[in-house]
């Protein structure tokens, strides 16, 4: 098997012109080919994981330096993560966009079209998340960063709800503004560091050493701090517009919202986590002390986010808007658990980035599968009792908002129980009791999560059944079967934390003490 | 012999008679006489010249006689448009013919 | 075979929770069978590991590279509190068959009471506290699930009155609730006491680096590193909390009353027997193992002054409430609530002593207490349900009379109600006195009032324990069920059948109130051995033992006397004897008709975390949602969004008008340039011809005069 990590990133790109063809014949039925593709590609993942703990392909990429993709401890939970959601979300876009295009598009073959354009541009999407995650060069990093945006930004704008229009400009704005920011920030690192170091310019995060491994490339250590406070701030404000954090976290309700919910499901679980990965690899990995200066703050501005999300999440009606306010929150979490200093807290939050990537997923999906039954309904306050009609979405919602709350036995727990203890230890290592007490605040803040999750859960399937809802029925299995791979996925996570572990907390710690 | 001068001014006199008919004459005939005079002109220069600078060559004389044919070959086409003209307008007057006014 | 079977006891009923969807596709008797069976499997193999005196403590790797190891620890704690736990559980199991017939979705009831009855013996048997805290979660879970079995929140499932059925509201809010609310209740409550746990394990465990008690015990320098950071104490009163919201103390103690919603077996199971003792096991679990510590850094154990006053504070509160319950589920709710309380009562005395061999005294009390109440209290609930099924309502006003009736039931209730109320010889006289013993030596200054709460409490469980029989049994049959057999009589098939109970569940209460009778029986020798077992098993803890053989605390056994001399002749005379009208005394003072009215009213606690809790931060998320989130943010974000449509438009209006009007403009000045040379073609031949002519000789004229310019 020759470069599995290049065909695994380009091969949904390069196959998805032959994919729209077929879709504008097909219709909704490509998206098993879009299902195949993406599976092939998640096993060629997991294959290069099991070639190495550290698998890597590097690549000449003149003038930028190499277009590396890397698959260590850290971007494997990432990887997996969204080509498994991508993969199972494939196959649930199978009814839902079908139900979603012959809402508007009456025409057969005008709704094949715009099939193959879903399907073309999801597999863009998706392959653009994967490269964003494995680039190993930062120009080659924000390029995939640029690719997961554009296709994004044109589903909603094609086949999102409400005011689509305005709404995929706004999430296109912001995101791209803050993908400027961050730009700006890894320019000037690289010109500075190359300035204060002597050495060449390079963009390569790392470089392969004589032995096979890799070394960190771009040296910062002689960048005066006044420039290190003002990049920190830069690739901060910037990451932290995709991960939705407090404040700038406006346009995430009305994108995720009014996006078509396969999308959303990709859009909340798998995208703006990315923000979090890039902070460890680019802010921590190249700039510890630019971080030094910032965790302090950050750490306040997720608990801030956590809660705040938390109590919008109480006042939607919308079922959609909750979930993207709870996404916020839980992105709280991973600013948090970022924000730890401490090698546990920042494999917690890769790992709750996994477990909301499925407990989310599942979550939209049910969303998505009441949509879909009930022709349309989002609005919790005219739902209610649909447990008995829907016992399967029920069940799956149910783990999904489990997984939120952090209960065991789902995955949801570990990554819980990692960040604060990351947190808490890494305030006690230090003696910082302000940390200590921020981590105990955010801990008693839980429960907030199992206010908003619960209730929802009541309001949405137990109670009364409304007559309008009595025709109601489960959803297929292209729908139910997804949600249930996904649950016991985040089951199997929660049971055994150690399929990620093993390889997470040394790849970690290296980017941390190293 | 007389100066060739004199034989040039008749020349230019005619020229300048036959300039006059064609520009100022309206009836497309007038103007046909008009250019008539010109050729006659210009034949009288010929000969002249040649007359006077190389009198044993013919070269003056043979372009007159040339002049001659294809003024009446001349003659003979125009007045077929003049002809062709007319029957479609009912007039000569070459004032009335504007198309190609920009 | 030994090391698997601490295991098993876990494992199998987990097993059997998975596989009974499959089950149930073939067929609804087999799926219950099966399940019933894989409880009975558990808890055989849970008796399977008394006769070996050893200690199995059996560990797997989980996450290796942090040494996180997945185990069981069987020791006597362990064992003696699965076997309870497995026994009851499964009586209960068979209990079901009856109570539950005919319901539907009982695939979901097996599931989830299978799920429990795992999940609780995973606390019972984990050897640390990571995995034990999978194991409460997972009962709350259970919990959760079964309390809102029915939620499909049909009027007749919800727990209270609702005002319509003339229910009392406190300060303006309705106190009934319906299943799924009453699940999210008991969820969101324990989840609180849980995030003070967890708070308390994660720092405890960024010392000890270790979740494992042998660890815990055996090295206790975390111990000396806490206290120097003055964490030692606010830690261990953390973990407690966890104890706290499971076990349904003060200030967490609200759900349990409300998780009444669901069936009656759940109650019995869940919120009688197993779940709520959860707590009481982690103290057990982690008391000898803060005592030490408190020791060895020379601390004030401050933890088991809170244990023993929240735990006395407690069965004093809940107490007060049985005495006013209308509900007889809620009646029993409230007791288990303040029966907890001397556990937790007898617990934090256990810390309270002056030497360390007293310790196990204590001890013994609160397991005792716990072992004896779960047995009486499954077996009352279980009763109760018979009586609600047959009665068709969940009052104890509409009761009565049922004592000829329902005869087993009666001499069930009666002698588990005994037990209850402390009467000698039953388990619960034992354990009580124990309890109060315990109390009474405590050398601490506040022991006297402690001891004082517990035998005031101790007089109020009498009453409202024979008030419940009374009620319940005695007297006339209320209007009610008067209605009711009238009904009964006119129809020749009955909804609810007024006679005894099936055998399938009057066998299983009686067999637990006989045992309550059996081990009261025995009680000295019952307690000592379980005093010897606890001491051996304090000992590997680092304990001294002091083989005292079994002894009579004359204070003690005065205050639970005392108790019974105050308690029941009140009690019977009231409800058993009917000598009396209850509600004429309450209505004759107004001093006692507030106290009534203050007393339904649940203290107003509960009214009290609805207003903060629910609607206060309710209101408090609508104002930042009104004020920050529109007001402010999408404002910011509609101002940017507006900033750059106003700029765009400028940028159009300049491209409109400037640059294209730059163009326009030329484009002008070439149209009247052409307009006015066009002026030229006439299309008139003779015009052309005639500046031909005039340009000749304008040109002729040039080159007369300056002949120069033809020579190049």
């Amino acid at each position: 098997m020759i470069n599995p990590l290049l065909q695994a990133v380009f091969l949904p790109i390069v196959l998805s012109p032959i994919v729209y063809l077929i879709g504008r014949r097909v219709g909704s039925r490509v998206g098993w080919l879009s299902f195949a593709i993406l599976a092939y590609s998640t096993l060629l993942l997991i294959y290069s994981a099991s070639i190495s703990p550290d698998y890597f392909e590097l690549y000449s990429w003149q003038p930028f330096g190499l277009f590396g993709l890397r698959l260590d401890g850290l971007s494997l939970p990432f990887a997996i993560t969204i080509y498994l959601l991508s993969t199972v979300l494939a196959v649930y876009s199978i009814p839902y966009m079908k139900h979603r295009i012959e809402e508007e598009v009456k025409d057969e073959h005008a709704a094949n079209a715009k099939h193959g354009i879903y399907h073309l541009l999801y597999l863009t999407y998706a392959a653009g998340m994967l490269g964003t995650v494995l680039a190993t060069n930062l120009i080659q990093f924000y390029i995939f960063f640029e690719i997961m945006l554009i296709p994004s930004y044109l589903l909603i704008a094609e086949f999102g709800y409400g005011d689509r229009a305005k709404i995929s400009l706004m999430y296109f704005l912001w995101t791209h503004i803050g993908a400027l920011l961050l730009l700006a920030g890894i320019l000037t690192t690289a010109f500075l560091s190359s300035w204060y170091s002597g050495r060449p310019l390079t963009f390569d995060m790392v470089s392969l050493l004589p032995s096979g491994g890799l070394v960190k490339n771009i040296d910062t250590l002689a960048i005066p701090f006044g420039y290190i406070q003002a990049i920190a701030i830069l690739i901060t404000v910037g990451l932290f517009v995709k991960l939705a954090s407090f404040g700038l976290h406006i346009w995430l309700p009305y994108a995720h919202a009014e996006a078509p919910t396969p999308i959303s499901a990709l859009l909340s679980p798998a995208m703006i986590g990315i923000g979090g990965y890039a902070y460890i690899r680019i802010l921590l990995y190249l700039l510890p002390s630019a971080y030094e200066y910032i965790f302090f703050a950050i750490s306040i501005w997720g608990l801030v986010t956590i809660i705040y999300g938390g109590f919008m999440a109480l006042m939607q009606d919308d079922v959609k808007r909750l979930l993207a306010y709870s996404s916020v929150s839980q992105m709280g979490y991973i600013i948090f658990g970022i924000a730890s200093a401490f090698y546990i807290g920042l494999s917690g939050s890769v790992l709750q980035y996994v477990s909301h990537g499925t407990g989310k997923a599942i979550l939209f999906m049910t969303a998505g599968s009441i949509i879909l039954q009930a022709h349309g309904l989002r609005s919790i306050s005219k739902m209610g009792g649909l447990a008995r009609k829907l016992p399967i979405t029920a069940t799956a919602a149910m783990l999904g908002f489990l997984t939120i709350m952090g209960i065991p036995p789902t995955n949801g727990f570990q990554s819980e129980w990692m960040i604060f203890y990351g947190s808490f230890a890494g305030a006690l290592e230090r003696g910082d009791l302000a940390k200590l007490i921020v981590s105990a605040i955010a801990l008693l803040a839980t429960p907030l999560t199992a206010g908003y999750s619960l209730w929802t859960m009541k309001r949405i399937f137990f109670g009364r059944l409304p007559e309008n809802l009595q025709e109601v029925r489960e959803a297929p299995p292209t729908v139910t079967i997804p949600l249930l791979f996904l649950a016991f996925v985040g089951l199997l996570i929660g049971v055994y934390p150690a399929l990620f572990t093993e390889r997470l907390f040394p790849a970690v710690k290296i980017l941390l003490g190293g | 012999m007389e100066p060739l001068v004199n034989y040039l001014f008749v020349s230019v006199v005619l020229f300048a008679i036959g300039v006059y008919g064609l520009v100022t004459k309206k009836n497309a005939l007038r103007m046909l006489f008009a250019i008539e005079i010109l050729i006659n002109a210009a034949n009288l220069n010929f000969v002249a010249f040649t007359r006077y600078l190389h009198p044993t060559s013919v070269t003056g004389h043979s372009l007159a006689m040339f002049s001659i044919a294809l003024a009446a070959a001349e003659a003979a086409v125009g007045l077929a448009i003049i002809l062709a003209v007319f029957r479609l307008r009912k007039d000569v007057d070459v004032s009335e013919i504007k198309g190609l006014r920009g | 075979m030994n090391e698997a079977l601490p295991w098993l006891v876990w494992i199998l009923p987990i097993v059997g929770a998975i596989l009974t969807p499959v089950s149930a596709k073939i067929g609804d008797r087999f799926r219950d069978y099966l399940a019933v069976l894989f409880s009975l499997a558990s808890a055989v193999s849970a008796a399977l590991m008394i006769p070996s005196k050893e200690v199995i403590h059996s560990t797997v790797e989980w996450i290796p590279s942090i040494g996180i190891k997945a185990g069981v620890l069987a020791d006597p704690l362990s064992v003696t509190m699965a076997n309870v736990v497995g026994w009851i559980s499964f009586l209960i199991m068979v209990y079901s068959l009856g109570y539950m017939k005919g319901e539907p979705n009982l695939t979901r009831y097996w599931f989830f009471m299978n799920f429990f009855i795992g999940n609780m013996q995973l606390i019972v048997l984990s050897d640390n506290l990571l995995q034990l805290f999978f194991g409460w979660e997972g009962v709350g879970l259970c919990s959760y699930a079964l309390i809102g079995f029915w939620h499909s929140d049909e009027k007749k499932y919800w727990v209270g009155t609702p005002v319509e059925e003339g229910g009392r509201k406190a300060w303006g809010r309705e106190q009934a609730y319906s299943p799924s609310h009453a699940g999210m209740k008991a969820f969101i409550t324990t989840r609180v006491g849980d995030s003070a746990f967890l708070i308390g394990l994660l720092i405890l465990y960024t010392y000890s680096h270790t979740f494992s008690f042998t660890q815990l015990a055996e090295h206790t320098e975390w111990a000396s590193s806490l206290a120097s950071a003055g964490l030692l104490i606010p830690v261990t009163i953390l973990i407690f909390g966890g104890a706290v919201g499971k076990s349904a103390q003060f200030p967490l103690q609200e759900w349990l009353p409300d998780a009444m919603a669901g069936p009656t077996s759940v109650s019995a199971l869940i919120h009688a027997a197993t779940m709520v003792k959860a707590g009481v096991f982690l103290v057990a679990r982690v008391g000898p193992i803060f005592y030490t510590a408190f020791q060895a850094v020379n601390a004030v154990p401050l933890f088991f002054e809170v244990v023993a006053w929240i735990g006395a504070f407690t069965a004093f509160l809940a107490a007060t409430q049985a005495v006013v319950g209308r509900e007889i589920k809620k009646v029993l709710a409230y007791s288990t609530v303040s029966q907890i309380g001397y556990m937790m009562l007898a617990l934090g005395a256990a810390g309270l002593v002056s030497e360390s061999t007293a310790f196990a005294g204590g001890f013994t009390a609160a397991f005792f207490h716990l072992m004896s109440h779960a047995i009486f209290k499954a077996s009352l609930f279980m009763a109760a349900g018979a009586l609600i099924h047959a009665c068709g309502s969940k009052y104890l006003t509409d009761m009565g009379g049922l004592r000829n009736i329902m005869p087993i039931t009666f001499f069930s209730m009666l002698l588990a109600s005994a037990s209850l109320a402390g009467i000698p010889p039953l388990s619960g006289f034992w354990s009580k006195d124990a309890v109060l013993a315990a109390v009474w030596e405590a050398s601490t200054p506040c022991a006297p009032i402690l001891f004082a709460l517990a035998v005031v409490t101790a007089m109020l469980t009498v009453f409202y324990t024979f008030r419940m029989i009374g009620l319940a049994f005695f007297g006339e049959k209320s209007k009610y069920l008067k209605e009711l057999e009238h009904k009964h009589s006119s129809h020749s098939e009955a909804e609810h059948h007024l006679g005894e109970a099936p055998k399938v569940m009057w066998i299983p209460y009686t067999i637990l109130a006989v045992a309550s009778l059996a081990i009261g029986i025995v009680g000295p020798f019952m307690e000592t051995y379980l005093h010897e077992s606890l001491e051996h098993y304090l000992h590997e803890y680092g304990f001294k033992v002091a083989h005292k053989g079994f002894e009579i605390n004359p204070v003690a056994l005065g205050g639970s006397l005392a108790a019974l001399a105050v308690g029941l002749p009140l009690g019977y005379y009231i409800y058993v004897a009917r000598r009396a009208d209850p509600a004429k005394i309450v209505n004759s003072s107004s001093v006692l008709r507030a106290l009534y009215i203050f007393l339904e009213n649940r203290w107003y606690l509960n009214t009290l975390y609805y207003a903060i809790f629910v609607d206060g931060l309710a209101k408090f998320a609508r104002v930042v949602w009104r004020g920050l989130e529109l007001g402010v943010i999408d404002k910011w974000s509609d101002a940017a969004a507006i900033a750059s449509i106003v700029s765009s438009k400028a940028g159009n209006w300049f491209d409109k008008y400037i640059v294209d009007g730059f163009i326009n403009g030329l484009a002008y000045v070439s149209t009247i340039f052409s307009r006015v040379s066009r002026r030229i073609q006439t299309g008139v031949t003779q015009n052309y011809l005639l500046v031909f002519t005039i340009g000749v000789v304008v040109v002729s004229i040039i080159l007369i005069l300056n002949p120069s310019l033809l020579l190049r």
